[in-house]
């Protein structure tokens, strides 16, 4: 009896790692095999777990699909913890995961947050009250033009639908085509904006007299999806694991970004990131 | 009889121990989630102006609130009226995060080493990790260029400022101006705002000062020199920037590294996650809409580092670097 209860007090002093649940992660891979323990030396995986594990301090198991429909599928029926979802995947589960992490690249700014402004006297009140409206920019470019085309896209305008660019040259001159009517939306990225519209002086408010009708990010074509009933506790945690993974593990993030080449890092995700017409 | 009556109790403790041991424990991810929040019970936070200057008390209250409410825990703000006092409280255990100026993360480091890590930094919208050290001037002096300041007076920010103070004279150093000679006088002002004023009240020729939100190419539109004209203490018209240095690498979050690691991971990703999840609240802590953290390390702030050891070798070989301002 008192080894008894010598073993049940040995038990419930166990750390939880022993009973925590395993992590599953999907992986694409051509042995789908569902959840197995040796897939991850299959597919040279073995220190993406290992970092996983030792940083979560619970098993860490990947879960072979034959692609991401089926992995989405998956986790939407919370057979796996963790994703990778592209846009036609993730719609069909849409209510029940989102995204939460995305690879960003090596070249190019990213995803850009940008902003729309009309003047208040033209009342347009949204995105979708731009058809035919002529939309000012500062300069072509990525992150001045091309990524704020990309986030209006994904608010739901129709690009084919609007007007004639304005291509301003700075932007002192784009918030004044705007106001003289030589163009009927200002599209800036965030910095921009800021330069423009926050002023020097106490109580001054350059942009008075415009109306922010959109912000915005482009959005994302690939990313690492989650349940949405998922622990915020995990989520942080993975968020914080994966963004610091090209520092912290570099073959682990290797593996973790085998089939986005060309990634620099990861970067956590609004929920809705992977819906291209919001 | 006394057989059964063992036995039966060997089950019933047999069963409660199965359950008790089995018990919430087929929760997804990691097994001691929960066993962090007993150990750190509160979060402990210094706070600073940073050397941005775009991160402000209230910015704080605003982390204070959004990570009360992620962690479930009492989240305390320690503030500290100087780069030093916030090293010597991480230095000391006595707060758990803060965000310092790289040099005084250079400096928490040669204290501490590994037990302090830079964890975040800002990321502009499009994509810039950096800012700049400026020397202004009044624009109604005569000086145009860092040549007219020879045998003026310059006022620096502290001795762990990075743009302030660190990086400025190592500049100057590297283009062959020795600021301990180049310069009539130096003395230390105590802060990026009184800095400014100080130049404004003409104390001083010229003063080091943070540029940010910009490069020298755009301008700049964040720090303290800025933030002064939008509370309508100076005008920006007044001033000249005749000299700028950089990038300098953001401003970390720092974090003691001998918290619990979910502890650390929880905070760093809802940091993160903060400008996606929460724009609004990011936008009402004082942060750039667009920008974002990102991850980073000590590796980030070698440099500086370096620069600071550096410094530090002259300043014990006797070379003078500065007095208080009178």
């Amino acid at each position: 009896m008192i080894r008894l209860l010598a073993l049940c007090f040995a038990l419930i002093a166990l750390p939880f790692t022993v009973h925590a649940a395993p992590l599953r992660i999907a992986v694409v891979t051509l042995a789908a095999t569902g959840c197995d323990d040796g897939l991850a030396k299959k597919m040279g995986g073995e220190v993406f777990v290992r970092h996983l594990q030792k940083r979560l301090n619970t098993i860490v198991r990947l879960c072979g699909f034959a692609n991401s429909t089926t992995a989405m599928q998956a986790l939407g029926a919370g057979k796996v913890d963790l994703a990778p979802a592209d846009q036609a995947s993730y719609l069909p589960v849409r209510d029940k995961v989102r995204a939460t992490l995305t690879a960003r690249s090596a070249k190019g700014a990213g995803r850009v947050m940008a902003m729309a402004m009309v003047t208040k006297a033209s009342g347009r009140k949204g995105p979708n009250l731009l058809i035919g409206a002529k939309p000012i920019f500062v300069a072509a470019g990525e992150v001045t033009h091309d990524a704020p085309l990309a986030g209006l896209r994904a608010a739901g305008v129709d690009l084919s639908k609007l007007g004639s660019e304005v291509l301003a040259g700075d932007l002192v001159r784009a918030a004044s085509d705007l106001r003289s009517g030589k163009g009927d939306v200002l599209v800036v990225y965030a910095s921009h904006y800021q330069r423009l519209c926050r002023g020097d002086k106490p109580n001054e408010k350059p942009c008075d007299d415009l109306k922010e009708i959109w912000r915005g990010r482009p959005a994302v074509t690939q990313a690492l999806a989650v349940r949405r009933d998922m622990q915020p506790d995990l989520r942080y945690q993975l968020i914080s694991i994966f963004i610091a993974m090209h520092l912290e593990a570099p073959d682990a993030f290797a593996f973790a970004t085998r089939t986005t080449p060309g990634a620099a890092s990861f970067d956590p995700t609004e929920a809705e990131a992977l819906v291209e017409i919001r | 009889m006394v057989c059964r009556v063992k036995s039966a109790a060997a089950t019933f403790v047999a069963l409660i121990c199965v359950s008790l041991a089995g018990c919430d424990r087929a929760t997804t991810g990691s097994a001691d989630a929960n066993d962090w929040r007993a150990k750190v019970k509160q979060v402990r936070m210094g706070v600073t102006g940073g050397e941005e200057g775009s991160v402000t008390l209230g910015t704080w209250k605003q982390y204070q609130i959004y990570i009360e409410s992620i962690t479930g825990l009492p989240t305390k703000l320690y503030l500290a009226t100087d780069y030093n006092g916030i090293i010597q409280a991480m230095a000391s255990g006595q707060v758990d995060m803060g965000l310092l100026g790289p040099a005084a993360y250079a400096s928490l480091d040669a204290q501490v080493g590994l037990k302090a890590a830079p964890i975040l930094i800002q990321r502009s919208p499009e994509g810039v990790t950096g800012y700049y050290s400026g020397i202004l001037v009044r624009a109604d002096s005569p000086y145009r260029k860092i040549e007219d300041l020879k045998g003026k007076t310059i006022g620096y920010v502290d001795f762990n400022s990075t743009s302030g103070y660190l990086y400025p004279r190592w500049k100057l150093r590297d283009q062959g101006i020795d600021p301990d000679t180049f310069f009539s006088k130096s003395a230390i002002t105590g802060g990026h705002t009184q800095g400014v004023l100080a130049l404004a009240n003409r104390q001083f020729d010229a003063v080091a000062f943070v540029a940010s939100g910009g490069t020298p190419d755009t301008g700049f539109t964040t720090g303290a020199y800025y933030e002064l004209s939008r509370r309508g203490l100076i005008k920006v018209e007044d001033f000249r920037i005749i000299w700028t240095g950089g990038p300098i690498p953001n401003s970390p979050v720092a974090m003691r590294t001998d918290t619990p690691q979910p502890f650390q991971d929880i905070v760093r990703g809802a940091l993160a996650a903060m400008p996606y999840d929460d724009p609004k609240a990011w936008v009402g802590a004082g942060l750039n809409p667009g920008s974002t953290y990102v991850a980073t390390d000590r590796n980030n702030y070698l440099e500086i580092i370096a620069i600071r050891s550096q410094e530090i070798a002259q300043r014990r070989a006797g070379r003078p670097t500065g007095e208080k301002a009178k």
